[in-house]
């Protein structure tokens, strides 16, 4: 089984070898609209010494994290899913030894590695830049840990979801509209765009009955410090509810949707 | 010079009849692109919305101001997403599959063809919508409109307009060197979107990059300054200088760039 995933893997990295420029593409996609909102954020610190709890330096640190975990941890198997799906292709893969599901894993998981590598030099420069500025607040080695763990539940969370999405194919031809409907929720109530806690608490609310916050924003807050250790343990048990929640319900609209699934070709 | 450039308009208005006779054929997709769209459009204003919870001005702009610069980029987005998007998205594929022959063996420029072939009204409600947020905003600041204002407004916005166009443009031809680099379409998205912030409010160095280098600062930020005749008239003459010099440097490239096109069909 884990030969089949290593396979694919180091296929996918050798192919997104070939295609640099198109991930550094996609990774600037990720990087460059953060950055904009970032300094926006900074111009408000001209005029005020706070925006609700938040210094100058743990906003900056806010959204640099952010930016991170968001170029790191979102995966985008939808695209492929659907286009195999209205295309036909999904019948070749059908026809393999190998999960339909895992093969995307892998792919994606290739995609994270690579990204991760234009990250690490962006990142070093803003650390050197701003390290003065930072306001990174891990009291013992054990928070990052949890903060590790806290990622790759999120990671798995943002790739059952984006697939759910993709199966959605299944029964529509054009899914763009979903696509775009679950990056709108995602951007507001993750984090994204601004803290949710600098939020009205009627979104506040809203947020905290949906996976997204513990995707982004709890991770980031984490790494803030801002959790005590028994916040971070609620969030990583909410975490794990979300994941196996959206991985069944991915599970049941895939067993749907090949039921009704018919494909072409000679 | 008169007689051509009738000749083009009435292809335009052709091609346009053409593009929503086949948008019509999807008209619950026509619906649901233009709802997601609109939330789109609501979250960049809630955004604003919730940072001014927090404070009253941003380097002197207040939320009304904001609403106003929000309405005009909505409004110039719509026009974009309508008139030049479409046709951007193919662009690659049509250089890498050699589908460009179709475009170069009409009795048209090349250039017009590819750049407007396509039409959609799938950001109609994003229009209406950023109209409305103008209104809003407009009606907030409760600073009277001269019809000067208006015309410089109008004025810097058109070379917005062609601003745009032609530095997406000039990003796209890279599909020439770089071969099948299907996102390339997206490289200019995430620097185009610093345009739906105030740009003056940015560190001198970057508010002179947006300003100068790559002047987005004509796409919202300068037409909303006009209607209330704070630009200098440098200002508006450097739109037009950049806007044409854009447009001739695109159309060189172009020609340029088509030296090196190898046809892909048998």
């Amino acid at each position: 089984m884990m030969h089949k995933f290593l396979a694919i893997f180091t296929a996918t990295l050798k192919l997104v070898l070939v295609y640099r420029a198109r991930t550094f593409i996609w990774f600037l996609v990720d990087v460059l609209p953060v950055l904009a909102s970032i300094l926006f954020v900074m111009a408000v610190f001209s005029d005020t010494g706070s925006l609700g709890e938040y210094t100058r330096s743990s906003i900056l640190t806010y959204y640099l994290v952010v930016m991170a975990l968001g170029t790191v941890l979102e995966s985008h198997p939808e695209f492929a899913i659907s286009a195999d799906i209205n295309q036909g292709f999904l019948a070749t893969y059908l026809l393999r030894p190998l999960s339909y599901w895992r093969y995307y894993a892998a792919n994606e998981l290739a995609f994270k590695v690579f990204r991760f590598v234009y990250l690490v030099p962006l990142g070093g420069v803003f650390v050197w830049l701003a390290a003065d500025a930072l306001a990174v607040s891990v009291p013992s080695w054990w928070f990052w840990c949890l903060f590790l763990l806290m990622v790759v539940l999120s990671f798995w969370t943002y790739y059952f979801l984006k697939i759910i999405v993709g199966f959605m194919a299944f029964w529509f031809t054009e899914i763009w509209w979903l696509i775009g409907g679950l990056e709108v929720m995602n951007l507001l109530f993750s984090g994204f765009m601004i803290p949710v806690d600098l939020m009205p608490v009627a979104f506040q609310k809203i947020s905290a009955a949906l996976p997204f916050q513990y995707l982004i924003y709890l991770p980031t807050q984490t790494i803030l410090g801002k959790l005590q250790v028994n916040q971070i343990g609620l969030a990583i048990g909410v975490q794990l509810f979300w994941l196996l929640t959206i991985a069944w319900l991915a599970r049941w609209v895939w067993r749907k949707g090949i039921k009704n699934y018919t494909a072409y070709g000679n | 010079m008169v007689t051509n450039l009738r000749r083009y308009l009435r292809l335009y208005l052709v091609l346009v009849k053409t593009n929503l006779a086949r948008e019509l054929q999807f008209r619950a997709h026509f619906i649901l692109d233009n709802l997601v769209t609109v939330i789109w459009s609501g979250l960049l204003i809630l955004y604003y919305i919730f940072i001014y919870q927090y404070v009253s001005q941003v380097r002197g702009w207040s939320l009304a101001q904001i609403l106003v610069l929000t309405g005009v980029y909505l409004s110039f987005n719509s026009i974009l997403k309508s008139v030049i998007e479409q046709n951007f998205s193919q662009f690659v594929r049509i250089i890498y599959r050699g589908e460009l022959d179709f475009y170069l063996l009409k009795p048209v420029d090349s250039q017009f063809l590819l750049s407007f072939f396509r039409f959609s009204l799938r950001s109609l409600v994003r229009m209406v919508l950023g109209i409305a947020v103008l209104i809003w905003g407009l009606s907030l600041a409760s600073v009277p409109v001269t019809v000067a204002g208006a015309v410089q407004a109008l004025f810097s916005f058109s070379l917005g307009l062609v601003i745009v166009y032609s530095l997406w443009f000039i990003t796209l031809l890279l599909a020439f060197r770089l071969g099948n680099i299907d996102n390339l379409y997206f490289l200019f998205m995430p620097i185009f979107q610093v345009s739906r912030m105030p740009i003056t409010v940015f560190p001198k160095p970057i508010e002179l990059l947006f300003s100068l280098a790559i002047p987005l600062v004509f796409v919202a930020t300068i037409p909303l300054l006009a209607v209330w005749q704070t630009v200098s008239w440098w200002m508006l003459g450097y739109a037009a200088v950049a806007g044409i010099g854009l447009l001739w440097l695109s159309h060189r490239l172009w020609n340029l760039a088509l030296r090196s096109y190898v046809s892909a069909s048998s």
